[in-house]
């Protein structure tokens, strides 16, 4: 179906859902199309997925109780019955104690994200052709490589009962490629995200992932074992991204959290000190994310949003705060109520943080220490003291007097994250870009450099 | 068509501990309008679905294929949030589309689209199409699927409905949430709990395989998963304690039976004696641990493992390999001779009990440790033939009718001890340890091999006696180091299974649902700590 029939089809079914009496309602019309190319064992592999959905997102609420809802219909009357049997159920429940009203503009903002044209489908046999061009070499010295491309694009158009109007368009294409020489002890991966994509710039990503891939995998040979022990780390950009995600996901900064007592920055919020350079921020209009789908400066709800900045002059400085939270305690709603999986890390050179170029004048300002490349399957252990556990993956290697050395088995390590911020002496200028594709509303990106910290604690050695 | 009986689902071993027959029985009570949306055709009738199908396997014969299957149905997911006594939101999820792959000079094409015309499975078939023919003109021919590799199975015509008494996605949301409201309220009346937060998870479908050689299959499956969080704030910190439903295929049955309201007394008085019980010392020492805590021990370190595909390097890119490989079969000692680890998709209430799997595979019983030995893995028809099946064993799922079927851990249990052991007997023979119950943090590496698990309850054993709670215990272990150490397993009194319901796999991710079970078992000389 076009996308100028479904927007019909969900404004015609907003103006019908007039005699069912919500008090908000909105209807979001929303196409999605795209591919995701899969490759195993070194060739494109059976997994390898060709899509074209719609989707209707109905979302509302009538006297304090509120609804989502998300349908494949194709005409006004199916979403008419999803609307009719949610405003039964709605009217079966008491009301939400929390529900606080958005509020919404009167007005239509219109937000295009993309660079051309919403239909960008690149040719798809000149992909499979590039794909085979760069992971053959591979192969044929006996490595594996696994991985995928992922290209989605995304439009949505947004209607609700106040006559506010969001249209938001997005394209981009993502990828990681592992490669490992089938003993399982080499092993390298190289991601990309790339927010504008061309045809040069998606075979370009592919190239420069199975690149690094390759040269992790390459310098992995006879990893040795270390015990396990505090050690200083040097963190990759693709690693950092890993170790840092997860204080979002647990909502270590959510301020409601903390005020409750139940989290780890209860009653110490101020008492963590950070190296006074060191800015963490959810932005969706920072420089790296201009342009992206996420560079959208309002909720769907149409509510304008601004930064939050959680540290800067070496404290915690903001924390996140939802609708509910802010009217119960007269503060502000924060950003994290669009999307907590958008957050950027900047720096300024103080006497306390190093800054440096890049990643290799980083390995050459470490005297002694660890290179982690990746990380995974990192969960939270104790929510008080802010620990976590999780493994190194593709890629551990042992820096000694300004150069990698070895490659080291992987480890398991047990660590306060919060504080691998705060014993950060070094971090890198240059930002890689993480995201994950999708319009407004949904998926993230993350924007984040190299970084060096102390006193990261491994806890036990693997075989691998 | 003729609805077979060749899939007959089977009772699991031990008692289902908390599931209160009467409470099935009254089930029909809370529906609201007495359907089950999962009977309901994805089109205007079950004849236009019918002939729907035939028209897309008519037209992938004509596109001179090797082999082409379907997916085409509907799906749903309901998940209702509260906060205390509050629904915070409902979301209800519904999509309708078809997915279809093709096997062609030796390359996969996949295309999948919600536009249910036959313009629309045209257009979507072509484009399965080119993509296998745009991979076979780049790829070299010997790094495609043979058709002669390919496993056999018989074109099954057949019906599979996983008994649902309560349908989660026709019940209003006020009578789903009952229970949980009733539940907040006891254990917000206990000085010292601060929180309570609760969602109920459903997953249906509605699905249609079909294959270009012959078979057509109906199922309709159902699962419910249902967690309570209690937070208490004592002592200058928090601690929670979380009531499961036990997660088994059917609707909200299961959850009612549950009972969390006779519960939530007891589960808050715990969350306050977490928030004063001191941390393990780190060390070796022996653990007991429960079936709801084995449960994901079992996944993480046996189910994982011994995906097939995973084992031959499909998954390395995201959920990695494995280090069960495939010349240990039937050589490798993966734990102590006591442990017998049996894969059953037929077991009644299990989550992977689908009837047929999303390669039109009848499900299946068959063993992955037998006797402390590596037996067996979950196979699909393209991998079956590596390890010498002519058969394919059943394990391979599409969560979405948009997805592809990829191989999934089955229902897996630990089979209970033969001798008669209570979980008290155990206790009164363990000298010093831990016993764990419930399941909490876990993480382990991308072979399966190091991992450390934590649980939602654990008491200090002294002298055979249960002395004091623990809090924030975690053990680390190496997978047959861990599972060698068993030297006790309860009878079949104790044997608990339970539903694991976020089982992540693929590229593009996929979520399953399956079923695992163990009676109390103890694992000497486990490191605990870090």
């Amino acid at each position: 179906m076009e996308f100028n029939s479904l927007q019909n089809i969900a404004l015609e079914s907003l103006l019908k859902s007039n005699s069912l009496g919500f008090d908000e309602l909105s209807i979001c019309a929303r196409q999605e199309k795209g591919y995701q190319i899969r490759v195993a064992l070194g060739a494109v592999c059976r997994e390898n997925i060709y899509f074209e959905t719609h989707t209707f997102i109905l979302k509302g609420s009538w006297q304090k109780r509120t609804f989502i809802e998300s349908v494949s219909a194709n005409n006004s009357a199916e979403i008419l019955e999803a609307l009719a049997n949610a405003r039964k159920d709605l009217e079966s429940r008491s009301a939400n104690l929390e529900w606080v009203p958005e509020n919404p503009p009167q007005s239509s903002l219109s937000w295009d994200t993309t660079a051309g044209d919403f239909d960008i489908v690149f040719d798809l046999t000149s992909l499979y052709s590039s794909i085979e061009k760069n992971v053959a070499p591979y192969r044929n010295k006996g490595r594996r490589v696994s991985g995928f491309v992922k290209s989605i694009e995304c439009v949505s158009q947004i209607f609700n009962k106040n006559d506010f109007k969001l249209m938001t368009r997005g394209h981009s294409i993502e990828g990681k490629f592992t490669v490992d020489n089938a003993n399982g002890v080499e092993t390298g991966s190289g991601q990309f995200s790339v927010p504008r994509p061309t045809p040069a710039s998606f075979h370009n990503a592919i190239e420069k992932a199975l690149n690094e891939a390759n040269w992790v995998c390459e310098i992995g040979a006879n990893p040795k074992e270390l015990n396990a022990g505090d050690y200083t780390i040097l963190f990759s950009p693709k690693a950092l991204q890993a170790l840092l995600s997860p204080l979002f996901w647990y909502g270590v900064f959510d301020k409601r959290k903390i005020d409750e007592g139940h989290t780890f920055l209860s009653n110490k919020q101020y008492e963590i000190q950070f190296p006074k350079g060191l800015h963490l921020l959810q932005s969706n209009q920072t420089n790296s994310l201009s342009g992206t789908f996420v560079d959208v400066p309002v909720l769907q709800s149409g509510q304008f949003l601004s930064d939050l900045n959680i540290i800067q002059n070496g404290q915690i400085s903001e924390t996140q705060c939802t609708p509910f939270w802010a009217h119960k305690n007269g503060v502000s709603q924060t950003f994290n109520s669009l999307n907590s999986g958008t957050f950027t890390l900047k720096s300024q050179e103080t006497k306390d943080l190093k800054t440096f170029s890049d990643l290799n004048s980083m390995i050459a300002n470490t005297e002694k220490g660890l290179f982690v490349a990746g990380l995974w399957y990192i969960r939270m252990v104790a929510e008080m003291d802010c620990v976590f556990t999780g493994m190194t993956r593709d890629g551990l290697f042992e820096i000694k007097n300004g150069k990698i050395v070895g490659a080291v088995k992987n480890m398991r390590w047990h660590q306060n994250i919060l504080n691998v911020l705060s014993n950060t002496d070094a971090i890198g200028n240059e930002s890689q870009l993480f995201g994950s594709s999708r319009a407004a509303g949904g998926g993230g990106l993350i924007s984040l450099p190299a970084l060096r910290s102390h006193n990261f604690h491994f806890s036990s050695v693997t075989k691998f | 068509m003729s609805v077979l009986s060749s899939v007959q689902l089977v009772t699991a071993p031990g008692i289902f501990k908390n599931f209160n027959i009467k409470s099935e029985m009254n089930a029909k009570k809370f529906l609201t309008n007495n359907q089950n949306a999962m009977h309901k055709p994805c089109l205007d009738s079950v004849a236009t679905e019918k002939s729907l199908i035939e028209f897309t396997i008519n037209l992938m014969n004509q596109s001179g294929v090797d082999f082409g299957d379907l997916r085409l149905g509907r799906d749903f997911q309901k998940y209702i949030s509260l906060l205390n006594t509050n629904v915070t939101s409902s979301r209800l999820n519904s999509s309708a589309g078809i997915g279809l792959r093709i096997l062609k000079s030796g390359f996969w094409g996949f295309s999948s689209t919600n536009d249910l015309t036959e313009g629309g499975i045209l257009k979507c078939v072509k484009r399965a199409v080119a993509m296998a023919d745009a991979i076979s003109a780049v790829t070299p021919a010997h790094l495609g699927t043979k058709m002669q590799n390919f496993a056999q199975e018989p074109a099954h015509n057949a019906e599979f409905h996983t008994p649902t008494e309560i349908c989660p996605f026709e019940t209003a949301t006020a009578i789903a949430a009952e229970p949980l409201r009733n539940s907040a309220e006891i254990a917000l009346a206990i000085s010292g709990i601060k929180k309570v937060s609760a969602f109920i998870d459903c997953y249906g479908k509605r699905r249609w395989f079909a294959s270009t050689q012959g078979a057509r299959i109906l199922t309709t499956h159902c699962v419910v998963n249902v967690e309570q969080i209690i937070y208490a704030i004592d002592n200058g910190t928090s601690a929670y304690r979380t009531l499961i439903s036990p997660g088994m295929a059917g609707g909200l049955e299961h959850f009612f039976a549950a009972d969390f309201p006779s519960k939530a007394k007891n589960a808050a008085q715990e969350a306050l004696l977490k928030c004063k019980a001191p941390q393990p010392k780190a060390g070796q020492t022996d653990l007991i641990l429960d079936g709801h805590h084995l449960a994901l021990t079992i996944h993480e370190s046996v189910g994982h493992p011994t995906e097939l595909d995973r084992v031959l390097g499909y998954e390395l890119n995201m959920a990695g390999g494995s280090f069960a490989s495939i010349d240990k079969l039937g050589k490798f000692k993966y734990g102590s001779p006591l442990v017998n680890l049996t894969a059953d998709n037929r077991i009644k209430y299990g989550g992977a009990s689908v009837g047929f799997d999303d390669e039109g595979v009848e499900c299946q019983k068959f063993p992955i440790v037998s006797e402390g030995i590596l037996a067996g893995f979950g196979t699909n028809r393209e991998t079956a033939h590596r390890i010498g099946q002519k058969r394919a064993n059943g394990t391979a799922r599409a969560t979405s009718w948009y997805d592809t079927p990829i191989v999934r851990i089955p229902n897996l249990y630990l089979e209970p001890g033969t001798k008669k052991l209570s979980l008290d007997e155990l206790i009164v023979d363990t000298k010093n340890g831990i016993l764990m119950m419930g399941r909490d943090s876990f993480s382990i590496d991308q072979y399966r091999y190091n991992f450390q698990f934590g649980a939602d309850m654990c008491f200090q054993i002294e002298n055979g006696k249960v002395t004091h709670p623990l809090r924030d215990v975690i053990y680390q272990s190496i997978t047959p180091d861990f599972w060698a150490s068993c030297d006790a397993i309860c009878d079949e009194s104790e044997w608990q299974m339970h539903g694991i319901f976020n089982c992540g796999k693929g590229e593009p991710g996929q979520t399953a649902k399956m079923m695992h079970g163990a009676s109390p078992s103890r694992f000497r000389n486990i490191q605990v700590g870090y």
